[in-house]
């Protein structure tokens, strides 16, 4: 059975008039890796078979190995199928329009059908991601999870189709979204992957896609719970600034929010494994007079209908400044990484408009808002496209000649943060 | 999840709403009467909360009884929440049923005043009294008053812990040291052995009940800590034992003089017991108040301060948190202090007026005076001791 803990970090304590309750909620569940093995879980994997996976052949290859190394971590009973993307989806496992249960002659069966798709066509990654909605729908399912893979543009649909097939598959289903090869856009992909609560990153190096397949697969394998939810309530003069996942990657969840009465929102965090979280949240309250203490929110976390784990998050005015003042490690720390990735995006936005002070300006804090924190893979990755003088001032130069696979890796990773080290001060 | 064994039926404390039984006089969570008429017990004290009477929002210079109880049969047909709770919010005027269980009001937010918030306990001869003040949202002090033996002996035992603002669960950390220390002391006082090893062994008993509070870490806050002053009273001789800047001073009531006994465990102290500074000068700095020894499970492990004596002329003996000697910081100004309330007769009287005293300069921290008077020495006492 899973156990869900949720621990608040955060200063209660608020100076004469302050309004604005800052925490960062830890959610932490374990005991999943005890639990009976979960065969009530469905698995898609969408690979892209456009023409332009044949540039160079090795990647179309390097999708079908990786595609059936993925196929080999299927546990025995989930249910699982394979989708094939051009313009247009094509299911290539099984034949008819549902998912089958995984087993040795299901699985030898899918592999071979991958073994022998040819690339060809374009990219339509909304008609891709409908198809696996319409299959998911099939099946009783209780966790749902999907792997896309492209290579390309969204180019064979429009931006608006594209919208409309993640609105519908929105809650539906999770996915994480991979792009090998450096023709992809960060952006589109981010979009899919954010909106379906899943990862998205680069694997330049077709040679690493079965690696990665095959640790998304196990990863999904060990999700015992699903349809997780924050559940927030706020008093009735209090209003929501955001809720943010902030570890181990940063996705905004405030847009997210589902309504269920006024004071009451809950905010999808999809399916849970034996894993830590880190959210912040941050409310607006009335201030009270000195000496009131407010409930600002209630956290909980509700599996189902069932709320499993709360935690208070408080407002105390106080009139002593050294209450007031002092500084939450948690939030700080987030609060820096969430300006790490917007410095980061908003960097290499600047550096493709060829506005080289701003990206200089952004990228130079990102340096140093990356050492400071100790986030040694960001600091690394920023390394490939500046020259750094001074990590500390966040002096740097931009580089002349940037790998377009080391950009778009960091563009892709801007969100993963490092955890704070919660002891006492 | 544990099950409730037994069949008496549980009901739930009107104030709190904590689960008591049905044979309980008192609620173990709050300390409120569950007799039905919420009276102040007549009860000589046994372990706290049970002899503390809740005086729910009550002005501490009211008389107990003049408030109308919170859990008395003339309350019971208001429209009770689901937590017993019978006001409605202090904030937003919502309805009782609007109170959830931790206190909160569920349409504000805000905390209700707790049955804590203000407490009185008056044993005649000595007396108690806490208050949140005006600044803090919960009161993190607590006490503890109990006699040993028929009232004429004054035998006695006193203790005042101030919850750590900055430590999680301070409140509860108050509530279980000034308990733990002063059963350990009761048993000391009824029996032969030293005062002064009882007061070191009550500070080591209150530091484990401390220690053994669950908690979980909340941000920067430290583990539960709380300071300790503590008297331990027996035929004529007294105790002092002190951790943490709680204090006790003693009132010569004929020549009208005010000896603080304890030495308070404060950065402005060390300063001035090094030479570093003068008094004045450490009472300026921004640390003078940050304490150097405390009661809980990260404290420094040194034995408690223990001072003793033995008055031969009556006097009183007056133990209080700094929500009330902050007011009033040296000796000189407590002793000026005191002879303003000199109309005050009785202890609860006098504790009453210093707490008033101490909420008309602010109330910037929870308040708790305790006074206890002891009689000039008597000769069967004197006799046997051998007192000067």
């Amino acid at each position: 059975m899973t156990t869900f803990t949720a621990d608040v970090y955060q200063n209660e304590y608020l100076a004469e008039g302050a309004s604005e309750v800052n925490a960062v909620v830890t959610v932490t569940a374990t005991g999943s890796a005890d639990a009976p093995e979960v065969t009530d879980a469905a698995e898609i994997i969408i690979v892209d078979i456009s023409g332009s996976m044949n540039y160079p052949q090795t990647k179309l290859r390097a999708a079908q190995q990786a595609t059936a190394a993925a196929i080999d971590c299927i546990r025995d009973g989930v249910w699982f199928a394979i989708i094939a993307g051009t313009r247009l989806a094509h299911q290539v496992y099984p034949s008819e329009g549902s998912l089958v249960p995984a087993s040795a002659a299901t699985r030898g069966e899918a592999k071979q059908a991958v073994a022998a798709l040819q690339a060809q066509g374009g990219t339509a990654i909304g008609a891709w991601l409908a198809l696996a909605n319409q299959l998911f729908a099939t099946i009783p399912a209780a966790i749902n999870h999907a792997i896309l893979l492209t290579d390309g543009r969204d180019e064979s649909e429009s931006a608006v189709e594209l919208d409309q097939a993640l609105a519908a598959c929105q809650g539906r289903f999770q996915c994480d979204c991979r792009g090998v090869g450096t023709d992809w856009v960060v952006n589109e992909l981010r979009k899919v992957a954010s909106t379906l609560l899943g990862t998205v990153d680069i694997v330049a190096d077709p040679a690493q896609l079965a690696a990665d397949f095959t640790a998304m697969v196990e990863q999904a394998m060990g999700k015992a719970t699903a349809d997780v939810a924050l559940r927030v309530w706020t008093p009735q003069t209090a209003s929501v600034n955001f809720v943010k996942q902030v570890a181990p990657t940063i996705e905004d969840l405030t847009a997210k929010k589902k309504v269920v009465s006024d004071r009451i929102a809950d905010y999808p965090t999809g399916a849970w494994g034996d894993e830590s979280r880190d959210y912040h949240l941050s409310v607006q309250v009335r201030p009270g007079a000195v000496g009131d203490e407010m409930l600002a929110a209630r956290v909980s976390l509700m599996v189902g209908d069932q709320a499993v784990s709360q935690a208070l998050v408080r407002a105390v005015w106080t009139d002593d400044a050294q209450l007031s003042t002092r500084i939450n490690r948690a939030v700080a720390h987030y609060t820096g990484q969430a300006e790490l990735a917007q410095v980061i995006q908003e960097g290499l936005e600047a550096r493709k408009s060829g506005d080289e002070p701003t990206a200089t300006l952004k990228l130079g804090r990102a340096v140093q808002l990356a050492t400071a924190s100790g986030n040694d893979a960001t600091t690394k990755l920023l390394a490939t496209v500046v020259d750094v003088d001074d990590a500390a001032t966040g002096t740097v130069r931009l580089k002349q000649r940037v790998n377009d696979a080391d950009e778009m890796a960091l563009d892709t990773r801007s969100t993963k943060t490092v955890r704070v080290t919660k002891s006492a001060s | 999840m544990s099950e409730q064994t037994g069949n008496a039926a549980a009901r739930a404390c009107p104030v709190c709403g904590a689960d008591t039984e049905v044979d309980d006089e008192f609620c173990e969570a709050c300390g409120t009467a569950l007799d039905g008429t919420g009276a102040p017990s007549a009860e000589p004290l046994g372990a706290a909360p049970s002899g503390q009477t809740a005086v729910d929002g009550a002005a501490p210079a009211d008389p107990p009884s003049a408030d109308s109880p919170p859990a008395g049969p003339s309350v019971r047909t208001a429209p009770a929440g689901p937590y017993g709770r019978t006001n409605p919010c202090t904030g937003c005027g919502a309805d009782p049923t609007a109170i959830d269980a931790d206190g909160y009001c569920t349409d504000c937010g805000l905390l209700q005043p707790s049955p804590r918030d203000h407490l009185e306990v008056d044993l005649g001869w000595a007396a108690g009294v806490t208050d949140r003040g005006r600044h803090h949202p919960r009161n993190e002090d607590a006490f503890h008053l109990e006699m040993v033996g028929p009232p004429e002996e004054h035998n006695l035992v006193a203790v005042v812990c101030d919850g750590v603002s900055s430590s999680v669960r301070a409140e509860e950390a108050a509530e279980a040291a000034a308990q733990a220390a002063a059963t350990v002391l009761a048993a000391v006082v009824g029996g032969p052995g030293s005062l002064a090893d009882g007061t070191v062994h009550a500070a080591d008993a209150a530091t484990k009940a401390v220690a053994a509070l669950p908690w979980t870490r909340r941000g920067q806050l430290a583990s539960p800590s709380c300071t300790l002053v503590s008297a331990a009273c027996r035929d004529g001789e007294v105790a002092v034992g002190s951790v943490g800047d709680s204090r006790a001073y003693w009132i010569d009531v004929n020549e009208g003089q005010v000896r603080q006994l304890t030495v308070d465990d404060s950065w402005a102290e060390a300063q001035i017991e090094a030479g570093r500074m003068t008094e004045a000068e450490a009472d300026a700095d921004p640390r003078s108040h940050a304490i150097t020894r405390w009661i809980g499970a990260d404290a420094p492990e040194v034995d408690a301060r223990v001072a003793t004596l033995t008055p031969a002329g009556g006097g009183r003996l007056l133990l209080c948190s700094d929500g009330l000697w902050n007011y009033a910081p040296t000796a000189q100004a407590m002793a000026d202090l005191l002879a303003n309330h000199s109309e005050a007769a009785t202890p609860l009287g006098l504790a009453q007026a210093l707490t008033t005293f101490a909420l008309g300069a602010g109330g910037h921290d929870n308040i708790t005076v305790v006074v206890a008077d002891f009689p000039a020495a008597t000769t069967t006492t004197d006799d046997e001791k051998g007192s000067p």
